[in-house]
């Protein structure tokens, strides 16, 4: 019966994702493969849920079982209603799954030895992930302390107009912290009926599926098989994404989902940048939402991309590029629109001493701690090029790929990439200059999982960087072949 | 092959130690970590990661040595690489002369070793987990099979039992982190003295008094962790606490 229910949660979210998928592809006809549209209505149902979900929760409506379950249908049948076709073939998953297999037998004799070593290395990243997942209960401070709490709160309160949230005195770290994540665990806790700190780690375990298969679709477009099975890989061996406990994906904590939305935001905005119609746009908005409802470092991120976009825009013109422009500007008051109910509901909960530094984030104190910025670079040095247990040698990669790539940065989306990650660290260490509170004590327990939240798109801005210089005519295959 | 990686000439052979002693240097370094995790797993106390400190002062050796171990070996093994490749019939030429292309070669070769390096950490990690597993598997629990928070756990049920949701706690004690605490303790209404919290020695002080007067506080749970008795519940209603 849990099992059933456990199905039941995650069909809520598909059937919410293809609603909004069905929705947005109403101008126009998706052209992605059946894997890659499946992983992309995953992916926009667990946010698109959990967001609707906090938008009424904002009208003070109880999040009940029934209001979940009601919810979720009432998406399934726009589904239908919008889009027919897809709802087969979505429940066709198991027959076009066996297909897969088949066909991945027939063809297994042509593939490479290194192939066959990289698929294996794939599958056995995802088995220890599921073993993560359902063998081990939530270990890691933040996910117990901060994040699992508010979902407990609301499983058993259904609101969070309730007074664990309102009343100062009671204890309640990082009060203010988006609620996205708390609401997604919620669903799978309610639908479940009990409260099970291993079971609701189950949509972290999908998430990770479902990039794996839309990074390695977006790869597939201009790499090799090889070459992008490679770059998954890279991805999903990142040590501090593998790691039960401090951010990995299956731990429990913000930062991991955090970073693959900001990675899809990433590749939907590269993909307005190559192709420049509406559709990418959408999804890249969507995605830069629930960046910035899981973790308010989210808002950060989608500045330095609307920043890095503005520029790559203004440095390199194309012919449309006013028109472009005007895109931008429309995305960036959809996306802040959709920001105000949620920091609203923030700003009308107190906080504890300490816990929120906006109101000291002034040029002024800036310049005060400027002292601190040869502690945050060498910091940051130690972190990135030298912890090697926690990155291998992602960073010295990408700064040699940088070095020996040096003239792709006159193409639009490597730029744009490139700046963002630029722009994002930029913002962390004016954070980290404010900070009121001692860095190294802050930094031996954070630094990994705030730079965690851009190393997917590092390994992102990789692939683009070596993109010209690997991909040959004849690699570049459709998914489907 | 040989014509390319001839060891009688004492440029290669030196470029090829270069590159071995960086492997195993690599190698050691993350096995240091395993061996000195598994060693201590049956001390370190896993139930509590806030214990941990008595040992920092040995893991921060441990992981300068590691760190060192990591950095010096990935130079060597790019040091040896890099005097390979510049061979007059190094890696280079037996790059090109395979019709691979020293672009793709260079980062095939960078994406092998961040990968040698994950399997590692990944395997170090897998023995860590096993070993935790086997030191758990005695206990009968199911929840004390988790190990790591099994004992808040065990402690959260016997707490739970004694106090109703519906009253007002203030939660004092010694080494405690009150925001852990509470998600075990959780749906128990836990407060802490003017948001910060107090040790035991504190709880009879004529200010905290008034403030549990003012507060309407029903109850004081002090919590030590690391004693006997890991926690105490005090009831101010029923008078069963008195400082006087």
């Amino acid at each position: 019966m849990i099992l059933v229910r456990l199905i039941c949660s995650q069909i809520l979210f598909v059937m919410f994702g293809g609603f909004l998928h069905a929705l947005l592809f109403r101008r126009g006809k998706s052209q992605s493969s059946f894997w890659e549209k499946g992983s992309v209505i995953y992916l926009v149902g667990l946010g698109g849920f959990g967001f609707c979900l906090f938008l009424v929760g904002l009208l003070r409506i109880r999040f009940s079982s029934g209001l979940i379950i009601i919810l979720g249908c009432l998406a399934g049948i726009g589904w239908f209603f919008l889009s027919s076709p897809d709802i087969g073939t979505f429940m066709g998953i198991p027959g076009r799954f066996l297909a897969f297999l088949h066909e991945v037998r027939k063809k297994f004799r042509t593939w490479s030895l290194m192939e066959v070593i990289l698929v294996l290395g794939l599958a056995g990243m995802i088995c220890l992930q599921f073993l993560y997942t359902f063998g081990l209960p939530l270990m890691g401070f933040d996910s117990r302390a901060h994040w699992a709490l508010k979902s407990k709160i609301l499983h058993y309160e259904d609101t969070f107009y309730s007074e664990s949230f309102y009343d100062s005195e009671r204890i309640h770290p990082q009060v203010r912290h988006p609620l996205l994540l708390p609401i997604i665990q919620m669903v799978v806790t309610r639908v479940l009926g009990d409260y099970d700190d291993r079971l609701m780690k189950l949509p972290f375990f999908l998430l990770y599926l479902s990039l794996i298969v839309f990074f390695y679709c977006e790869l597939r477009r201009y790499y090799s098989r090889l070459t992008a099975l490679f770059f998954v890989l890279f991805l999903v061996t990142l040590p501090l994404l593998s790691t039960p406990t401090d951010g990995g994906i299956t731990s429990g904590y913000v930062d991991a989902p955090m970073a693959f939305y900001f990675l899809c935001t990433m590749i939907f905005l590269v993909r307005w940048l190559q192709q420049g119609n509406f559709i990418p746009m959408a999804f890249a908005a969507l995605f830069a939402i629930f960046v910035m409802y899981l973790k308010d470092d989210g808002i950060g991120c989608v500045a330095s991309a609307i920043g890095a976009l503005l520029l790559s825009l203004l440095v390199l013109k194309t012919s449309s590029w006013k028109k472009r422009i005007l895109s931008l500007i429309l995305f960036i008051v959809v996306i802040f629109l959709f920001l105000f109910p949620g920091k609203i509901y923030s700003y009308s909960l107190s906080v504890g001493k300490g816990e929120y530094f906006e109101s000291i984030l002034k040029p002024g104190s800036i310049m005060k701690n400027i002292g601190r910025l040869s502690k945050i670079l060498s910091s940051y040095e130690l972190e990135m090029l030298l912890n090697l247990p926690h990155w291998g040698i992602l960073w010295i990669i990408l700064l040699f790929s940088i070095v020996y790539n040096v003239k792709r940065f006159r193409v639009q989306e490597v730029l744009f990439v490139g700046l963002t990650l630029l722009f994002y660290l930029c913002v962390l260490t004016v954070v980290f200059i404010v900070l009121p509170w001692d860095l190294s004590q802050f930094f031996a327990g954070s630094l990994g999982r705030l730079i965690l939240q851009m190393s997917p798109v590092a390994v992102y801005f990789i692939a683009l960087l070596w993109k010209e210089r690997m991909s040959e005519a004849g690699e570049a295959l459709n998914i489907s072949e | 092959m040989m014509k390319y990686f001839d060891f009688n000439r004492a440029s290669l052979r030196i470029s090829f130690y270069i590159l071995l002693v960086g492997c195993v240097i690599l190698f050691l370094s993350r096995f240091i970590e395993t061996i000195f995790f598994i060693h201590y797993a049956e001390d370190l106390n896993f139930h509590y990661p806030f214990q941990n400190w008595q040992y920092n002062q040995l893991t921060a050796k441990i992981f300068v040595l590691q760190d060192t171990a990591w950095f010096f070996g990935f130079v060597l093994i790019l040091s040896g690489l890099c005097l390979l490749w510049g061979r007059p019939r190094g890696l280079r030429r037996f790059v090109e002369e395979q019709s691979l292309r020293p672009s793709r070669f260079l980062l095939y070769c960078l994406l092998f070793v961040q990968l040698f390096l994950t399997s590692l950490f990944i395997l170090a990690e897998v023995r860590i987990w096993w070993k935790r597993m086997e030191l758990a598997s005695g206990q009968e629990d199911r929840e004390q099979r988790y190990f790591l928070c099994g004992k808040e756990y065990g402690h959260s049920l016997l707490i739970r039992k004694q106090l109703n949701p519906e009253e007002r706690i203030l939660l004092a004690g010694d080494q405690i982190d009150p925001f852990f605490i509470n998600y075990y303790l959780y749906p128990l209404k836990l407060y802490l003295y003017d948001s910060r919290s107090i040790s035991p020695a504190e709880v009879g002080r004529s200010y905290v008094l008034r403030w549990v007067g003012l507060k309407n506080i029903d109850a004081v749970l002090v919590y030590t962790p690391f004693s006997q008795k890991p926690w105490q519940v005090l009831k101010m209603r029923k008078k069963q606490y008195d400082p006087r």
